[in-house]
């Protein structure tokens, strides 16, 4: 298991100002330890990693394909890729 | 010139797809369905350029194209020159 | 190395001449976001990216963009194919012709050279690709554009057509993205 969190939050530690509540407390440590326990996001398509920060673009599934010479006039051999310009 | 384009345009339309699946493949080199359909494409095209060379000259030089005489790689047209209509 | 194969990748029909629509057609042949400047852009970048698929992506792509280059330089020389000198003068073409004659010169609309400032190559994988991303995107609107700008059908089609590879694209260069992105975070876990 990895060490490094993409996200860290730790409790809030209280000094200089007002202590923060026992509850709100216990509230911040269960959220941490969620992270902790699930720092990875799986997201279908995506990978097993998913950051701030970043681009992704989904992943394409082979499937059906048109024929040769219907990919041709379309410009592309995918249904899922083809998206024709509205004239 | 009839036959010679729809023969040309047979191999566009081949190599096209073949294109299209290897530019997939270079990002989803793993992936046999694609591996079959390209596999299954290049018969064809190979076949059609075949036919295409034997009849009106090659299509690709640089110790591609057979020896003859005189050199048929330069012959005109050349790609831009075709009329499709 | 480079093969040249003596034919289109795609069957380019022209009906009739249009000397204004060459003209416009000089933006995708050499201006910034012009098929030449994707062809130079992906070929440059090939040679610093970490991975293989990264590598073939964009010799590939980068191929079938000049062959995408050779294809807007055969529709504006069919445009111009015939017409005089006068005519090309009246539709705005003086210019061009006075130093290039109906030569297919790489320039942009308005006549300015192509140049290497168009594109960037600063060996960063991410950045790279991000402007790849974008330059397709550029590229398929001034499709769009030109594609309102005549009603010749044949050139339509090809147009159609090479706008239909710039979303094509744009899907190949994000996918070498996330590849790229997770070889960067499993190279962070030792």
């Amino acid at each position: 298991m990895s060490q490094k969190e993409p996200y860290q939050t730790r409790p809030l530690k209280p000094g200089g100002g007002q202590d923060i509540s026992q509850k709100e407390q216990t509230g911040i440590e269960i959220a941490t330890a969620e992270l902790q326990a699930a720092p990875d996001y799986q997201t279908a398509g995506f990978g097993p990693v998913y950051r701030l920060a970043r681009a992704y673009v989904v992943w394409q599934k082979y499937g059906p394909v048109f024929s040769p010479a219907e990919a041709l006039e379309k410009g592309t051999a995918f249904p899922d890729l083809y998206s024709p310009y509205p004239l | 010139m009839d036959k010679r384009l729809s023969m040309l345009k047979e191999i566009q339309a081949l190599e096209f797809f073949a294109i299209e699946l290897n530019l997939f493949l270079d990002t989803h080199p793993g992936d046999r369905a694609a591996l079959r359909d390209f596999y299954a494409i290049r018969e064809k095209l190979f076949a059609a350029v075949k036919r295409y060379e034997e009849m009106y000259g090659p299509l690709t030089v640089f110790g591609n194209a057979p020896a003859q005489c005189p050199w048929p790689w330069i012959e005109d047209p050349w790609p831009w020159e075709i009329e499709y209509k | 190395m480079w093969i040249y194969e003596k034919k289109l990748e795609y069957p380019v029909r022209v009906y009739r001449n249009d000397i204004g629509m060459a003209r416009f057609l000089m933006a995708q042949y050499g201006g910034p976001d012009s098929e030449l400047s994707a062809a130079v852009r992906y070929l440059t970048q090939r040679y610093t990216m970490p991975t293989n698929k990264a590598k073939g992506l964009l010799t590939d792509i980068g191929t079938e963009e000049m062959a995408h280059w050779e294809i807007v330089a055969t529709m504006i020389y069919k445009l111009v194919k015939g017409v005089p000198a006068k005519q090309l003068r009246e539709a705005g073409l003086g210019a061009h012709f006075a130093e290039h004659d109906r030569a297919v010169y790489p320039a942009d609309a308005a006549g300015v050279p192509w140049t290497a400032a168009y594109i960037q190559a600063t060996g960063d994988p991410i950045a790279d690709l991000h402007e790849d991303m974008a330059a397709e995107q550029k590229a398929r609107t001034t499709y769009e554009h030109l594609i309102q700008l005549t009603d010749d059908p044949g050139v339509k089609d090809t147009l159609r057509f090479l706008r239909q590879r710039e979303v094509v694209h744009f899907q190949r260069f994000g996918e070498a993205l996330n590849d790229i992105q997770a070889l960067m975070d499993s190279k962070k876990h030792f």
